[in-house]
């Protein structure tokens, strides 16, 4: 059943990934990004972590993805009418590159884990707020202080890159 | 299990200090910035310096022992190597400081987010250089890259450094997703993140060796991005044009020095089981990088140019050290004696050629930002023509500075070289030797053009006269620097040594 679960989690996410690529308006990409954040909190909650499964959908799915349809719907998201569908020859094989990976990391894991078996249950409380909470302050500190840095330096940047439009003459 | 951990710190803060000065000044930077309102900018700069100063004398305080200590349970391995790093960024990013300085005022136009992002980009680069888990790789990276995104393409008014931020931001992004699949693969090879993890799973042989090939070639391309090797450089020339001159410097210096550290602790990590596949890789890199970057360099007529096509060639010759390192000549030998002298002398050859490139590069762009006049860039070679006679130290520092980028024997260039392809030959390399040293000729022509145009042209009334005392006079410190080294090189060549030995897994 989890294994189930785990593969149609999944097999969602990359197909809301792909549809997410392949559509023209913004708008409707951000949707299909929604999906696929959505089947990604499904796949956290087979493989034993609510907490995270949780958070996804709360933060990822609901409140950046609201900024993002925000943003999008203000500046009158871009819809590419007549954008050239065929890529230019030279990119094909960097866009083999990425299901090659997923096939390799797929292959690889059934290899070893004969008929996609699940390992043990986790021990009890695996994924819990308290357990992720410990992780983040214990043995992830250091990654926790630095992404607050790398948010901030976000912040400024995009403060600093967006104060100058206002400077600017539009002409 | 859910008893809450906190991690006993406390007695790691004498090596945590210079991280804690560096981000804590950052913030500070940031605060006195929003709440000093002057037009003026200089005590942000002064404050800026005195943040990197006391970083750097930070990193003497440490509780005895040599060797790497592993802190916060094995994210950071800190030892003499992360200390090298650590001085090299300060040291670039003192320069920089003066630099970008010296070009506000000249310009009356200042960047006050300069500060403290340059001041988180090196906390990125610090923590990259001592990274001993992948997650550190990883958030080092993208400290690091964000800062200079911003720092790239924040010049107000600017189109050209607007369009190199961008192109700069897109390609780096793709970079970023590169390596972070890589590391997916790595970490589903190994079963976690640690370098500690990834050489036991190399060591015991177990796990899927093709995981570990693919993710390892794709972390390699992110690395290969940041460093500018050649099949992904093609960022390179614009974003270093485009750029102020301050940040290319910069980039150029600290960002390729940061990439290289973690780049050769990686090789280092892969090279018991991977030498087989990385060995032939790197080396085609290698000669890719130094053949294309030199001989494109050769028909470039923008100084800016020519001194991003020469940073991928020398980014190249780097490269040589690190097949070096894990060629087969050294390979495998982490037991033979003799196997392992050869590479600690590439990887101390490599410390010491990223100092004196930085020496020599930052002095080369603290000129060009020097010699501008307001709101514009020395960049056009032509227009260097007579420069001896306008600002005859402005010459003199380019010129040193282009002779060692040449490897012309008294500046440190030559000695740098020297070091590096003779720790290439004795690996038994000499093709490869040979390949470099045929490089390193190509490219002496075109940074002779350069002083050709500066000493024998007639000075025109389009030629370049800026002067910023400060900035040029920071810069012939460093022209001196580069100078002292190549007469007397060797106590910092055995210092590198000693600190190449450290790195253990």
């Amino acid at each position: 059943m989890e294994a189930f679960l785990f593969w149609t989690c999944g097999a969602l996410m990359v197909f809301g990934g792909v549809m997410m690529v392949l559509q023209r308006s913004a708008v409707v990409a951000a949707l299909w990004l929604v999906f696929a954040f959505i089947a990604a909190a499904g796949v956290f909650a087979v493989l034993s972590a609510p907490f995270l499964a949780i958070m996804q959908v709360l933060v990822y799915a609901g409140a950046i993805m609201v900024l993002f349809l925000f943003v999008i719907m203000m500046l009158q998201g871009p819809v590419m009418e007549g954008e050239r569908r065929r890529m230019a020859l030279p990119l094909w094989p960097g866009a083999a590159i990425p299901p090659l990976a997923v096939l390799v990391l797929v292959g690889g894991w059934l290899g070893r884990n004969s008929a996609g078996s699940f390992p043990a249950a986790p021990p009890a409380g695996f994924g819990s707020p308290g357990h992720v909470a410990a992780a983040m302050l214990g043995r992830y500190l250091l990654a926790f202080e630095l992404i607050s840095i790398v948010l901030l330096v976000a912040i400024i940047g995009a403060l600093s890159l967006g104060h100058r439009e206002r400077n600017q003459t539009w002409s | 299990m859910n008893g809450f951990l906190v991690p006993a710190i406390g007695d790691q803060l004498d090596v945590l200090l210079p991280y804690l000065v560096v981000a804590g000044g950052g913030l500070l930077v940031m605060l006195v910035d929003a709440f000093v309102r002057t037009m003026r900018k200089d005590h942000l700069s002064l404050l800026t310096l005195a943040v990197l100063l006391l970083a750097a004398l930070s990193q003497l305080v440490r509780g005895g022992g040599g060797g790497e200590r592993e802190i916060l349970s094995g994210m950071m391995a800190v030892g003499d190597y992360a200390r090298f790093f650590n001085y090299l960024f300060i040291g670039c990013g003192v320069l920089t400081t003066v630099f970008a300085t010296s070009t506000f005022d000249r310009d009356e136009h200042y960047r006050p987010e300069f500060y403290p992002l340059l001041l988180f980009s090196i906390l990125g680069m610090m923590v990259l250089a001592a990274a001993s888990d992948l997650l550190t790789v990883f958030l080092g990276i993208e400290t690091m890259s964000l800062a200079v995104y911003v720092l790239v393409g924040g010049v107000r008014g600017d189109t050209r450094s607007s369009e190199a931020g961008f192109k700069y931001l897109l390609l780096g992004g793709f970079a970023s997703a590169f390596l972070l699949m890589g590391m997916a693969l790595l970490y589903g090879f190994a079963g976690g993140t640690a370098f500690s993890d990834i050489s036991r799973a190399l060591a015991q042989n177990s796990g899927d060796m093709s995981l570990a090939l693919l993710g390892g070639g794709l972390v390699l391309v992110g690395f290969g991005f940041k460093v500018a090797l050649v099949p992904f450089h093609m960022w390179t020339p614009d974003v270093y044009d485009g750029a102020p001159a301050y940040v290319t410097g910069f980039m150029a210096t600290a960002v390729k020095a940061a990439g290289f550290a973690i780049l050769l602790r990686f090789a280092w990590l892969m090279q018991p089981q991977l030498a087989f596949a990385w060995y032939p890789v790197l080396t085609v890199l290698a000669v890719l990088t130094m053949s294309v970057g030199n001989l494109v360099a050769l028909a470039q007529s923008s100084l800016k140019r020519l001194l991003a096509w020469s940073s991928i060639a020398h980014a190249g010759y780097l490269m040589l050290g690190v097949v070096t390192l894990i060629s087969p000549g050294t390979g495998g030998s982490a037991q033979m004696v003799l196997g392992r002298e050869v590479g600690e002398s590439a990887g101390s050859a490599l410390l010491f050629y990223l100092l004196a490139y930085s020496l020599m590069n930052l002095a080369a762009f603290g000129v060009i930002g020097a010699v501008g006049s307001k709101g514009r860039e020395a960049d056009d070679i032509e227009r260097y023509a007579g420069l001896s006679r306008r600002r005859p130290v402005a010459a003199a520092v380019l010129a040193i500075a282009m002779l060692s980028l040449a490897g012309i024997p008294p500046m440190v260039g030559f000695m740098s070289k020297f070091y590096l392809f003779s720790a290439v030959v004795r690996a038994g390399l000499v093709p490869l030797a040979v390949i470099g040293v045929i490089n390193s000729l190509v490219s002496v022509y075109y940074y002779l053009r350069v002083i050709v145009v500066m000493y024998m042209k007639q000075p025109e009334a389009d030629s370049y006269e800026g002067g910023e005392p400060v900035a040029i006079g920071a810069a012939a410190l460093l022209a001196a620097l580069v100078l002292l080294l190549g007469v007397m090189p060797d106590s910092l060549h055995r210092a590198a040594l000693i600190i190449f030995r450290q790195i253990t897994f």
